[in-house]
């Protein structure tokens, strides 16, 4: 019984961490890097599936907004991983995206359901990391780097 | 009291025990609901759109479930990790970033239908390092923002001003970004309803001069007003680029503000008193961007 209840424990505290591979979609550099300072490279440490209510017009609002190749990097990023779901995108989007409810459905698997808990995101430019801890990115900079 | 940048950095002042009471204290999580609320009737999305926002100073993610009933996707950024852990705990639907806002903002550019910001902004006001300069940080900031924001979209800020200057440091610091906008005042004769949001506009969608919302005046029924004297909505301050702000007047039929003409006139009147006046040129008032 302390067995269970210890995994249950476990199961209540991974719950909130969170950091869904849209956010990956968004984030540069913070350093104020030119050149290649998109997308963050990701390297995952600890990922996790997690359900979330599928509303069509969330991803319809949000797929002229992402950027294809980084979600093809994000994707690859996990491949590792086992899901529920064959988390697979197109190489291309499709030609009418908000109609095709396949479409939608992975989308929103891939951004909205994969979680990222512990990892780091580094910039391809200058190398910089940020670390990833308990799901929420650090993009604070230190005190040389927020002097520029 | 005094007021809470003044006693530490937010990321400090904002700890353990602060931070819980943004989760059981319930008077705390109505206004800030409520807030939020207003804030989203500010940013005036289309009806029934959903979109991508930017919860700035996101903290505990109270405002963030509110963006989240209705429908919107949302990400938040904060500096205080114990008000981060808070919105862990409540599950919410954004994702989190721990990270300051006057060091900027690292988002691809254009991506956000909206930004509100519940509670935050006073505190970019504050220089907590040795290294902070107020002015510049809110001057990154904005910019980061302008950058991030979709053409047409806004940024609401309901903030605490600490007095008329710190009012004026920040609008300026905004318009110098591109953003045009202003102040709505709710219940501006109460002093414990009265709240400020800062409207600002990054770009305006339609080509046309934008009107800026007014600020609710205890009409509706909430918000007690001891004199009983009602200020019926007048409208607030009201401020654009100084472009913008001649185009308007020029519409209007009326000349704009201290141009050239006005300038040598005012030349030819001094020489005429007598004193020293510099010799016109082609350079005399040219525009010009301060520091």
């Amino acid at each position: 019984i302390l067995f269970r209840k210890q995994q249950q424990l476990q199961f209540v505290q991974s719950q909130k961490e969170k950091m869904r591979l849209l956010t990956h979609n968004m984030l540069m550099c913070n350093k104020g890097c030119m050149d290649n300072n998109f997308p963050l490279q990701l390297v995952v440490d600890k990922v996790e599936e997690r359900e979330s209510e599928f509303i069509p017009d969330q991803i319809r609002a949000l797929v002229p907004k992402l950027d294809w190749g980084a979600a093809k990097e994000a994707e690859k990023a996990v491949e590792k991983q086992e899901f529920s779901m064959v988390a697979e995108l197109p190489e291309m989007p499709p030609a009418k995206p908000l109609d095709d409810e396949e479409f939608l459905k992975k989308l929103h698997f891939l951004l909205f359901n994969v979680h990222v808990l512990e990892g780091k995101l580094v910039c391809k430019n200058c190398g910089r990391e940020f670390p990833i801890k308990n799901g929420i990115p650090n993009m604070l900079l230190n005190e040389q780097e927020s002097q520029n | 009291m005094s007021r809470p940048e003044h006693q530490a950095p937010p990321e400090i002042f904002y700890n353990d025990i602060e931070a819980k009471k943004y989760s059981s204290n319930s008077r705390m999580i109505e206004i800030q609901a409520r807030m939020t609320e207003r804030a989203l009737e500010l940013l005036a999305l289309p009806p029934g759109k959903i979109g991508y926002l930017l919860d700035i100073g996101c903290g505990s993610g109270l405002s963030g479930q509110v963006l989240s009933e209705q429908s919107h996707v949302w990400l938040g950024l904060d500096i205080s990790p114990a008000m981060l852990d808070v919105a862990l705990e409540k599950e919410v639907d954004g994702d989190l970033l721990l990270s300051d806002m006057g060091e900027g903002l690292y988002f691809r550019p254009g991506i956000f239908d909206g930004a509100v910001s519940i509670s935050a902004l006073q505190w970019l006001c504050n220089a907590d390092k040795k290294n902070h300069v107020p002015a510049q940080r809110l001057k990154v900031f904005f910019q980061a923002l302008y950058n991030s924001l979709a053409r047409g979209a806004r940024a609401i800020f309901q903030f605490y001003p600490e007095n008329p200057d710190q009012m004026e440091l920040i609008t300026t610091m905004a318009m110098k970004c591109g953003f045009s906008g202003g102040l709505v005042i709710d219940y501006p004769n109460s002093a414990k309803a009265k709240k400020y949001f800062l409207c600002l506009f990054a770009g305006v969608p339609h080509g046309d001069e934008f009107q800026l919302p007014r600020g609710l005046s205890g009409e509706e029924g909430l918000g007690s007003d001891e004199e009983g004297e009602d200020n019926g909505g007048e409208k607030e301050a009201k401020f654009l680029t100084k472009s913008r702000k001649d185009r308007e007047r020029r519409k209007e039929g009326r000349r704009a503000i201290k141009n050239r003409d006005w300038v040598l006139a005012k030349k030819d009147r001094q020489r005429k008193q007598g004193k020293d006046v510099r010799p016109d040129s082609q350079y005399s008032a040219r525009s010009r961007r301060r520091f």
